[in-house]
C-alpha cells in the first residue's frame, strides 16, 4: 500500500464544478442550436422531387446550389416504382423564389470531388416553382466520357502501331527517304536522287553539255563575223536605200500624175511618156517586193510559210 | 500434458474468469450507484466536485489552449492542401470529421485518464479495503467526476476548435458564416451526433471505470502497478470502442 499523501483539497470545488458543468451545458446548448439552425430545423421549407435515371453520388444532406449558393438540401433518395431515382430536396421558402417553372436541374459528376446538384433559372419572370413539384434531372457525367475517350485512344494507338510497323507506310517512307538521301550522296548528287538512276542523270548532264555547245555555235553564227546579225544589218541598210529610191519614184509619180491632170485633154500625145513611167514604177515596185521577200527570208524576220492543216 | 500442469492451467483460467466477473460486478454496482439519486449525499457531492475539479478544472486551460492551437494548425494545413487540389470546400468538413469528431474526444479521454487515474488510485487504494465489495460514496464520486471531466474537456475544446477554424479558413469576415454553418450542420447530422455522443459516453465510462475496477481485485496492489494496469485496461477499451465505431461507421 502506498504511503503517499492524499492530494490536497481544491478550494471552492463545488462552485467550480457547477461552473464547469454549466459552462459545458451552455456550450453544448448553443452549439446544438447553431447546428439545428444550420440544418434548417427552424425554417419553413417546401419540397421538390428530382427524378434521375441514376442517383449515383447523391447523398442525403448534399446541397442543391443555384448560382454557386446552396439553396436546398437533399432529404431523401429513393428508388421509385417507375425504376427511377427520386431525389427529395427540401428548400427553404426564402430561397425557393429562385426556382421557377422553367428552371432546369442538373446532376454533375466530376472526376475529382463530389456529385453536385445545380439549378438554373433562365427566365425569372416565370411563375415560381410549386411546393412538391417534380422535375427531371439532366445528368452530366465526366466519367461517362472516359470509355469514348479510351476508344478513341485505342483507335489512335492502332493507327500508330500500323504506321510504325516494320512493313508499315511510315517505315516504307523512311526507307524511301533513306534511299533518296543515299542517291543524293552519290556521284551526280541531287540529280541522281531526282531522276532515280545514275544513267539518267548522266544523260541529262550530257544533254546539257550538248546544249551549251549548240548555244556557243549559235552565238558564233549569229554574232560572229559574217554572222546573221551583220547580214541582217546590211540588208536593213539596203532596204532603207531601196525604200528611199521608191519614195523618190513615188514623188515623181505624184508630180507626173499632177501633170497628167493638166494635160489630160491632149493626153494621147503624151501616152508614150506615161508608158515609160509606168514601166519604171512597176520595176521599182518589183524590186521593193523582192527586197521585202528577201528580208522576210532572213532570220529573225523569217516566217513559217507552210500551211499546217489541223 | 502433465496432469498437474493441466490442473494448474484450468485453475488459472478459472481464477482469471472469477476476477473478471468480480471486476464487472463492481463496475456494474458503481454504474448503478451513480445513477441512483440517493447515493449523492453531501459528502459524495463534495467528493464529486473535488474529483471533477481535479480532472477538469485544473486541466481545462492547458487542454483548451493545446486543442485550439493544434486545431488552428490542422485547419490551416487542411485548407492549404485542399486549395492546392481545388477542393477548398472540403477542408472544413475534413477538419470537423477528423479533428473534432475523432481526435478531440479521444484526446480528452486520454488527457483526463492520465491525470485522474493516478489521483483516483492514490486516494482510493489508501482509504478503501482491498478487495472492495461494494462501491462507496467516494468511488461513485470519482466515477462521476472523471466521467463528467471527459465530457467537459471534449465539448468545450471541440466547440472552441470549431470557432477558431472559421477565422483560419475565412479570415475576419462574417460573409462566409452561412456556408460555414451549412457545412458544420451537414457534418453533424442526427446520426453522426448520436454516434459521437455514444462514443464519448463509452470513452468517459472507460476512463472513469478503469481505475475503480481494480479496487475489487483480491490481490493487494502497489499503486504504480495498479496505474499501469488501469492505463493498459483503458487503452484496450479505447481501442475496442474506436474499432467498433469504425466498424459501425456511426460517424
Amino acid at each position: 500500500m502506498s504511503a503517499a499523501k492524499s492530494p490536497p483539497l481544491i478550494p471552492h470545488a463545488h462552485a467550480k464544478a457547477v461552473l464547469l458543468v454549466a459552462l459545458t451545458l451552455a456550450v453544448l446548448g448553443v452549439f446544438a442550436f447553431f447546428v439545428m439552425t444550420a440544418r434548417g430545423v427552424f425554417e419553413e421549407t417546401q419540397s421538390l422531387v428530382l427524378v434521375a435515371d441514376n442517383s449515383e453520388g447523391v447523398a442525403v444532406g448534399m446541397d442543391l446550389s443555384f448560382s454557386g449558393f446552396p439553396i436546398g438540401r437533399v432529404r431523401r433518395v429513393e428508388l421509385a416504382e417507375d425504376a427511377k431515382a427520386h431525389i427529395h430536396v427540401e428548400i427553404p421558402v426564402k430561397d425557393a423564389r429562385w426556382l421557377r417553372t422553367s428552371s432546369v436541374f442538373t446532376l454533375e459528376r466530376g472526376l475529382v470531388g463530389g456529385t453536385r446538384l445545380r439549378a438554373f433559372s433562365g427566365v425569372l419572370d416565370d411563375p415560381p416553382l410549386a411546393d412538391g413539384a417534380r422535375r427531371d434531372v439532366l445528368i452530366g457525367d465526366v466519367a461517362e466520357r472516359i470509355p469514348q475517350v479510351l476508344g478513341s485512344v485505342q483507335a489512335l494507338l492502332k493507327q500508330l502501331e500500323h504506321l510504325s510497323a516494320a512493313d508499315g507506310s511510315l517505315a516504307r517512307s523512311l526507307d524511301n527517304v533513306q534511299a533518296l538521301t543515299a542517291a543524293m550522296n552519290g556521284r551526280h548528287g541531287v540529280l541522281t536522287g531526282l531522276l532515280g538512276s545514275e544513267g539518267d542523270a548522266r544523260r541529262v548532264i550530257e544533254a546539257l553539255e550538248r546544249t551549251n555547245r549548240l548555244l556557243a555555235q549559235t552565238e558564233t553564227q549569229l554574232y560572229g563575223p559574217q554572222g546573221l546579225a551583220d547580214e541582217a544589218r546590211r540588208t536593213a541598210g539596203e532596204l532603207r536605200a531601196v525604200l528611199g529610191e521608191a519614195r523618190t519614184n513615188l514623188e515623181k509619180l505624184d508630180r507626173i500624175l499632177a501633170d497628167v491632170g493638166r494635160i489630160a485633154s491632149n493626153a494621147r500625145g503624151a501616152s508614150e511618156d506615161l508608158d515609160v513611167l509606168r514601166a519604171e514604177v512597176e520595176a521599182s515596185l518589183r524590186r521593193v517586193s523582192g527586197l521585202v521577200e528577201e528580208v522576210n527570208r532572213k532570220w529573225p524576220f523569217a516566217r513559217e510559210r507552210d500551211l499546217k492543216l489541223p | 500434458m502433465h496432469p498437474t500442469q493441466s490442473a494448474t492451467d484450468h485453475s488459472g483460467v478459472a481464477h482469471w474468469l472469477r476476477r473478471q466477473a468480480r471486476i464487472q460486478r463492481f463496475a456494474g454496482l458503481t454504474l448503478a450507484a451513480s445513477i441512483t439519486p440517493g447515493a449523492y449525499d453531501a459528502a459524495t457531492r463534495g467528493a464529486v466536485a473535488q474529483a471533477l475539479c481535479a480532472a477538469a478544472w485544473q486541466t481545462l486551460p492547458g487542454y483548451f489552449l493545446a486543442s485550439i492551437l493544434l486545431g488552428g494548425v490542422l485547419t490551416h494545413v487542411f485548407a492549404v492542401t485542399a486549395a492546392s487540389y481545388g477542393l477548398s470546400h472540403l477542408a472544413l468538413e475534413a477538419v470537423v470529421r477528423l479533428y473534432v469528431m475523432e481526435l478531440l474526444p479521444l484526446a480528452a479521454a486520454l488527457f483526463v485518464a492520465l491525470r485522474a487515474i493516478p489521483a483516483t488510485l492514490l486516494r482510493l487504494l489508501r482509504t478503501l479495503p482491498t478487495p472492495a465489495r461494494q462501491p462507496t460514496g467516494e468511488v461513485v464520486a470519482y466515477f462521476v467526476g472523471n466521467f463528467l471531466a471527459v465530457w467537459v474537456l471534449a465539448i468545450v475544446s471541440s466547440v472552441a476548435t470549431l470557432v477558431v477554424a472559421y477565422p483560419v479558413l475565412h479570415g475576419a469576415t462574417f460573409w462566409a458564416l452561412e456556408g460555414y454553418a451549412r457545412v458544420v450542420g451537414q457534418v453533424f447530422s442526427p446520426l453522426a451526433a448520436a454516434g459521437l455522443a455514444i462514443k464519448l459516453l463509452f470513452f468517459s465510462g472507460a476512463v472513469a471505470l478503469s481505475p475503480l475496477a481494480l479496487l475489487s481485485d483480491t490481490a493487494p496492489l502497489e499503486r504504480g502497478a495498479a496505474e499501469v494496469r488501469a492505463i493498459a485496461r483503458l487503452l484496450l477499451f479505447l481501442v475496442l470502442i474506436e474499432g467498433c465505431s469504425l466498424a459501425l461507421r456511426i460517424n
